[in-house]
């Protein structure tokens, strides 16, 4: 949803300008009614351009030693029980 | 004209919980294969992923007590891959009070409570990508 704002809201509210935009919105900062300045996030197909995320992981991934045999550890399913202990009734 | 259209079932954008993260930067997690099914089903180029600073802080932290030094920094090394959050101090308060509710009949954590706040507020309910079972219980869609 795009927006409109005052020179002083805007002024406040700058720093959250990149988390309040969804792609291909935009705000618009009026003073005396009238539009001084238009603050644009690209849409998603822009600011990609053809990037896939996952392939900045993948790349990093290769650079890993390769694992020794073992059998796979349940450590991403269950991380909470190790980090915080088993849950308990309530008390 | 030409250009490729992703199915409807693929969303535009996904929060990756910690849990996913840990999976797909560690082969030895048995949730590794399908860490990496869920990369083929979402095809390439075309999804951004969105996760928060607390998630990198927590997932970093057990692949390296767990899986060690160079699987944490192959995780930090990818941060730009990724579109991550600071969470506001108002979402840090909105997670207490909902802390405070969820967890009278159940245990949710504080950051799950977070990344709900955030996903429900500014991600406007995007799915998320996780193995983590508790994402379900707060109602959030879970990509699978």
């Amino acid at each position: 949803m795009s927006q409109r704002l005052n020179i002083t809201a805007a002024r406040s509210q700058l720093l959250s300008f990149p988390e309040k935009l969804a792609p291909g919105e935009f705000i618009e900062v009026v003073r005396h009614g009238k539009a001084v300045l238009k603050i644009l996030r690209p849409s998603r197909e822009e600011s990609l351009e053809g990037n896939d995320p996952f392939d900045l992981f993948d790349k990093n991934i290769k650079t890993l030693p390769k694992p020794r045999k073992a059998p796979p550890r349940s450590l991403a399913a269950r991380y909470k029980s190790y980090l915080y202990g088993k849950k308990t009734s309530q008390s | 004209m030409g250009k490729k259209r992703r199915s409807p079932d693929i969303p535009d954008r996904l929060f990756c919980d910690a849990s996913f993260l840990v999976a797909y930067f560690a082969a030895q997690d048995e949730c590794h294969s399908r860490a990496l099914s869920i990369r083929q089903k979402l095809g390439s180029g075309k999804v951004v992923l969105v996760t928060s600073w607390p998630v990198v802080s927590e997932a970093g932290t057990l692949l390296l007590y767990h899986y060690g030094y160079s699987h944490a920094v192959a995780l930090l090394r990818s941060l730009e891959a990724m579109t991550i959050l600071t969470p506001s101090e108002t979402e840090y308060h909105d997670a207490a009070a909902h802390f405070k509710d969820f967890n009278r009949d159940q245990k949710l954590s504080f950051n799950d409570l977070l990344s709900y706040v955030m996903i429900r507020g500014r991600l406007r309910d995007i799915p998320v990508l996780t193995f983590d079972k508790d994402f379900s219980k707060m109602d959030l869609t879970v990509f699978s």
